[in-house]
């Protein structure tokens, strides 16, 4: 009869073992398995910051929109009826959808951007069948569509691999996230605090006990230094041309910054693939923020960093001259000036952009000379601006003579981003103060100020490069912008490649006391002379509508 | 005293049990069900006493007339049953029904006993169809009910009524080939008893061997279960504060899964409680089988050792997940009259001094 004991023994430790494997070395799973089962979380969204320009006009801001979601993956053949009859779609599709998304503790969304009968509809069906929620949820509305594409940038709702990642551990929830721009760039600013209502349930969905509430947090607001009138106006000043307008005051604060080719953002937000693919994959590469990411040899806009250094290096005095032939000969090399000058000092080399001039400066100062000013003055780095930028390129290690040459035109080895070009202009305009370009006026309650950085370069060796600028609009290259009668100071530039040339211009006015700055640039633009046009177009455009005097 | 000390704690773990497991539902539901609960623990104990105190019992005389008038009431049952789920297993009487399957199982075990008394007793009357009327002839008497209530249809109980005999079989002094030569028929003939079962049976079975292929239908009660065992932990998560039993995701609470509640609600050290309850019983079982005296008294101890451990074992390995869901209730702690009161005599026929 022990025999029949045995067995019963043994039959008691299979059932304790198994008990055991269940209890307590898989506790943890079926805990959350049975949480899993009754405890739901009701994601409320916060509201993304809003974007503002100079003068608080609203440029990006959050709209409600309303999503149907289901918070149980098994669904009542009455729900899925319901539901297969008002979207449209079969009962199979339905449940694949479930599938492919469910995600326990959150509601599944089936369908985004309901319409107002839609909500409606459904708002009014929530209480018969109680898979079904109306999710209220935010989405990014641009109130200009491609005029501040660059500065602004747009959001994204996250890659689903990194929605697999906050599924995994189960609580968070699925946010939308920068992709571009100040929305990438200041995210954690914009960024709202989302909030939950942790509930638990019964088999039916009955809410039992609403066991914690946490509720949302709006993004902080972000005022731009950027002004949508005077954006509108550089936006259209450039027409079809790839190009950038920069605009600030000479203590760095930028006012309008434009880069063509543009793109619609409101269209990635909405998620118009294929639209987004087409600018994707367009040789123009819209996507670019020319003004900091574009790379271009800077011309002769390069010849005032030669100026500055040769003046403050004593290597030329004010009455130094060099005479143009027209070309200069180094070696058996001829290199060729763009016309015949005749005798000149750094007043006239400056205002007729004379290469035989800057040649015979550039062999005068050396290649550490050259180097030394252009890093000085900020060519080596990023300007700082919050934006993505690229700090362009200057070249080190050795050089020949004929590098040297190019480089004292800027030609040949050398890259800048417009930005850098306006850092310069402002140097000039301040009288020799560095400053940090910026486009934040304020976030949240943060008010932020022009940071400048004084040098040594001298005041009275910059007197003399902003005359020669003076000059180049009164009688010289730029004189197409003397017409506007705002007494500026501009320097242009015809930067050659194997394409057409880019076409440059940047100054600063009125010439007595500089107030505001400018740099255009036009991609394969051809002479400095369209530059100099779509300058003048932009200027005046300013002036008639009141904006500058 | 022992049993009636085993016996009071299996009553309270049982009251304790169905009040958590029955308080979803709405309080009239509750209120009837509950007290109806309590009325066949008290008259279960009425029989309980009655049967183990009564001295002349007749129970081997009776035992030949109730085996016949328990084929009759399986028989009736298909004229004058209550359909219930697509299934024909209750008479109803007034408010309370009455489950002839569950008389067959005290039926049975009383008849063999009979069977094998007389058999044991007498050699000489016997020896000559040895294996017919040690085997075949009880089996025969088995299937009757067997089939009986597999057209009820029932498969759990059909098939544990003949897993019962075969037991029996086993433990008793006999040759096994027979056996082995049945189970090796049976093994062959299972795909096409298979084939001829009702889907939901035949799901609930594919299920068993494979729970991926439809976790939300016919394994749905199984995971639910095991997730209410195993969210219960070391010490469970408290009387009534089970979210699995209370919030309504374990189906069958009150009845097959009854099991899975109390786990929850009382952790691994409530469930080894309970073990050693049942333990402890079937202990005393078996040593009241060594004190007896007859030989009819020793097969009624067998076979209510076989029936209470087949019971309570298929219940729990059940709920753990061991076995596919046949719905055999849990014995004492599941709610139900008609097994309730029929083993509660079983009981206190085994600890009738005077038997």
């Amino acid at each position: 009869m022990y025999r029949n004991l045995i067995v019963i023994i043994l039959l008691f430790f299979l059932a304790d073992y198994t008990l055991f494997n269940l209890q307590i070395e898989n506790y943890k799973l079926y805990k959350m398995l049975s949480e899993r089962n009754c405890i739901r979380f009701i994601p409320l969204y916060g509201k993304r910051g809003r974007i503002l320009d100079a003068k608080g006009r609203l440029l990006a801001e959050d709209k409600e929109v309303y999503n149907l979601a289901v918070n149980s993956s098994e669904l009542s053949r009455e729900s899925l009826n319901f539901l297969s009859k008002t979207l449209k779609i079969s009962i199979k599709e339905i449940k694949d959808l479930i599938k492919k998304n469910y995600n326990y503790f959150f509601p599944t969304i089936l369908k985004r951007n309901l319409s107002k009968k839609e909500i409606f509809l459904f708002k009014m069906n929530e209480k018969f069948y109680p898979e079904i929620t109306v999710l209220k949820t935010f989405k990014r509305r641009y109130n200009f569509r491609k005029i501040f594409s660059h500065v602004l940038g747009y959001t994204v709702n996250l890659t689903p691999i990194k929605k697999q990642i906050f599924k995994k551990y189960g609580l968070d929830i699925p946010k939308r996230e920068g992709a571009k721009g100040i929305e990438k760039i200041f995210d954690e600013y914009l960024r709202p605090e989302n909030g939950v209502i942790e509930i638990k349930v019964d088999s039916k969905l009955k809410i039992i006990e609403i066991l914690a509430i946490k509720k949302p947090k709006k993004g902080k607001d972000i005022q731009l230094t950027l002004d949508a009138e005077f954006q509108k106006v550089a936006f259209s000043a450039l027409k079809n041309f790839k190009g950038v307008i920069i605009f600030g005051d000479i203590k760095g604060k930028i006012i309008s910054l434009v880069s063509k080719p543009s793109f619609d953002i409101q269209r990635f937000v909405d998620k118009d693939n294929e639209y987004i693919k087409k600018i994707m994959q367009s040789k123009n590469a819209p996507l670019l923020n020319r003004a900091t990411q574009g790379v271009y040899p800077p011309g002769s806009i390069f010849k005032l960093v030669l100026s500055v250094g040769a003046l403050q290096e004593n290597l030329i005095s004010i009455n130094d001259k060099f005479f143009c032939s027209g070309e200069f000969k180094y070696g058996n090399r001829i290199f060729k000036c763009w016309s015949e000058h005749g005798y000149q000092n750094i007043i006239s080399a400056i205002k007729n952009s004379c290469n035989v001039y800057f040649y015979n400066l550039g062999l005068k100062m050396g290649k550490k000379n050259i180097l030394k000013y252009a890093d000085l003055l900020g060519f080596s780095q990023k300007t700082g601006i919050e934006l993505e930028e690229k700090k362009g390129y200057l070249p080190s290690g050795d050089l020949s003579e004929t590098n040297i040459l190019n480089i004292s035109i800027g030609q040949g080895k050398i890259l800048v981003t417009p930005i850098q070009v306006f850092k310069l202009m402002c140097f000039i305009a301040n009288k020799g103060k560095l400053v940090k370009p910026y486009i934040i006026k304020r976030i949240g309650e943060i008010e932020f100020k022009p940071e400048l950085k004084p040098s040594e370069i001298k005041e009275k060796n910059l007197e003399i490069i902003k005359m020669g600028m003076r000059r180049a609009v009164q009688d010289g290259t730029a004189q197409i912008l003397s017409k506007l009668k705002l007494n500026i100071c501009a320097k242009t530039g015809t930067a050659q490649n194997p394409k057409e040339p880019h076409s440059w211009v940047a100054g600063f006015f009125p010439y007595k006391k500089p107030k505001y700055v400018f740099v255009v640039l036009l991609e394969h633009g051809g002479s400095s002379i369209n530059a100099c046009k779509i300058a003048f177009k932009f200027l005046k455009g300013l002036k008639e509508k009141g904006l500058i005097k | 005293m022992k049993v009636y000390v085993c016996l009071v704690l299996i009553t309270l773990v049982s009251c304790i049990l169905n009040y958590s497991a029955m308080s979803y539902d709405s309080r009239l539901v509750f209120t009837e069900r509950f007290a109806k609960h309590l009325i066949f623990l008290s008259v279960g104990w009425l029989f309980f006493l009655f049967f183990k105190k009564k001295k002349n019992l007749k129970v081997y005389e009776f035992s030949t007339l109730l085996y016949f008038l328990t084929i009759l009431l399986l028989v009736l049952l298909f004229f004058f049953g209550k359909r219930i789920g697509g299934a024909v297993r209750w008479f109803r009487m007034g408010i309370f029904s009455f489950q002839p399957s569950e008389l067959s199982k005290l039926s049975l075990i009383l008849f063999l006993s009979f069977w094998y008394h007389r058999y044991l007793s007498d050699y000489s009357l016997f020896t000559k169809y040895k294996i017919l009327k040690e085997f075949f002839l009880p089996l025969f008497f088995t299937s009757i009910f067997s089939i009986l209530v597999f057209f009820q249809p029932d498969l759990g109980t059909s098939l544990e009524l003949l897993l019962f005999f075969f037991l029996i079989y086993l433990l008793l002094p006999f040759k096994k080939y027979p056996l082995i030569f049945l189970i090796v028929f049976f093994v062959i003939l299972l795909p096409y008893i298979f084939s001829h079962l009702k889907p939901y049976q035949q799901n609930r079975i594919l299920v068993f061997i494979n729970p991926q292929i439809d976790p939300l239908g016919a394994g749905f009660s199984t995971m639910q279960a095991k997730i209410a065992i195993g969210s219960g932990g070391l010490v469970g998560k408290g009387f009534l504060k089970g979210s699995q039993s209370q919030l309504n995701f374990l189906p069958e609470r009150h009845t097959d899964f009854v099991f899975s509640v109390w786990c929850e609600e009382w952790g691994f050290i409530g469930a080894n409680f309970l073990f050693f309850l049942y333990f402890y019983l079937f202990y005393l079982i078996l040593k009241e089988f060594q004190n007896s005296l007859t030989n009819f008294k020793r097969m009624i101890c067998l076979g209510a050792l076989i029936h209470f451990s087949l019971h309570f074992f298929i219940n729990i390995f059940m709920c753990l997940g061991l076995l596919p869901v046949v719905g055999l209730p849990l014995p004492f702690l599941s709610y139900g009259g008609s097994h309730t009161l029929i083993n509660f005599i079983l009981l206190g026929l085994v600890f009738n001094k005077y038997l």
